[in-house]
C-alpha cells in the first residue's frame, strides 16, 4: 500500500495530521505494507528566499492581529499529539530548498525521517529553515549525506520535482494540505483523526485484496 | 470581528479530489494559502474557529 502526502514544512496541521496518521498505523495490521512518499506543497510560496520572517508577524500582516490567538489554539491541538509548538520563537520562509532536499531524502530512504527533523525543527525548535548551513545539518541528522545537500542547495536540482508535485496535487483535487492519497485510489484531505485514518487504511486495503483476489 | 467578518480570510471548505474516492471528513483540517483553519470538529476541543500559519 502507498501512501503519499502532500504537505508543507511550515505546515502546523500537517505535523499533526503527520502524528494522527502515525498513531493510525500503529493500530493498523498492515502497516508493514505501507510504504510513505512525501510530496511537495508550498504554502506560501510567495516569500523571498533567504529571508525569515518571525511568523506571529507574518501571521499578523497577513490575517491581522487575531492570528496570534488562533495560533495559540492550534498549539493547544498540537499539544495533545504530543507536539510543543513554540510559536514564539517560528520563522516563516520560503520552503522550496526544504522541498528539494525532501526529494533527495525521499531518493535515499531517509524521506520521513527528514520531514519529522524539519517539522520539528521549524515547530519546536524555531529553526531558519532559510540557512542552508541549517538545512544541511538537519538533513545530516536525519540520514542524508550532508555533501549531498550541500551539493543540491548549490544547484537548481529538484526544482521541477517540487513544482511536478505541486501540480499534480492541483490534477489530483488538492485544495489544501495536508493531502494524503492511498493507492492513487483514494483522497484523504486536512488532519483527520486517528480514527479516521485508520477506517481509510482498512477500507483501502480491504480494496486491495479484493482487486487482487479478483485477478 | 471573526476573519470571515473582515474579509481577510475565507473559510477553507474542502472539495473533493475529482479523481479519487474522497475518505474522512471533508471538514478536516487543512492550510490553504497560509491560513490554517481549525475546523468545528477540532474547535470543540479548544472553543476555537480559526489560525493562521
Amino acid at each position: 500500500m502507498k501512501i503519499e502526502i502532500w504537505s508543507d514544512v511550515v505546515c502546523p496541521w500537517c505535523y499533526i495530521g503527520k502524528r494522527r496518521l502515525e498513531h493510525a498505523l500503529g493500530d493498523f495490521e498492515h502497516a508493514d505494507e505501507v510504504e510513505i512518499t512525501w510530496r511537495s506543497f508550498q504554502l506560501n510560496p510567495n516569500t523571498p528566499r533567504g529571508t525569515a520572517v518571525p511568523t506571529k508577524e507574518y501571521l499578523v500582516e497577513r490575517f491581522g492581529q487575531q492570528a496570534t490567538e488562533m495560533s495559540a489554539r492550534v498549539a493547544d491541538l498540537a499539544r495533545a499529539e504530543g507536539l510543543d509548538f513554540n510559536t514564539d520563537a517560528a520563522l516563516t520562509v520560503n520552503t522550496l530548498d526544504s522541498h528539494r532536499l525532501l526529494h533527495l531524502a525521499n531518493e535515499a530512504g531517509r524521506g520521513d525521517a527528514a520531514k519529522e527533523r524539519l517539522l520539528r525543527a521549524h515547530f519546536i525548535e524555531g529553526a531558519d529553515l532559510s540557512d542552508p548551513d541549517v538545512l544541511v545539518g538537519l538533513l545530516g541528522e536525519a540520514g542524508v549525506d550532508p555533501d549531498r545537500a550541500r551539493a543540491v542547495l548549490d544547484s537548481r536540482e529538484y526544482a521541477e520535482a517540487v513544482r511536478d508535485d505541486f501540480e499534480e496535487a492541483e490534477r489530483l483535487g488538492a485544495n489544501g494540505v495536508p493531502f494524503f492519497v492511498i493507492d492513487r485510489k483514494y483522497g484523504i484531505s486536512g488532519a483527520q483523526p486517528a480514527e479516521a485514518f485508520l477506517h481509510a487504511l482498512r477500507t483501502a486495503y480491504a480494496d486491495e485484496d479484493h482487486s487482487a483476489a479478483a485477478r | 470581528m471573526s476573519i470571515e467578518e473582515t474579509g481577510q480570510a475565507e473559510p477553507t471548505v474542502n472539495k473533493p479530489a475529482p479523481l479519487l474516492q474522497t475518505l474522512g471528513d471533508p471538514a478536516a483540517a487543512v492550510c490553504v494559502d497560509g491560513f490554517c483553519a481549525v475546523p468545528e470538529t477540532d474547535a470543540d476541543t479548544t472553543n476555537a474557529k480559526g489560525a493562521g500559519k
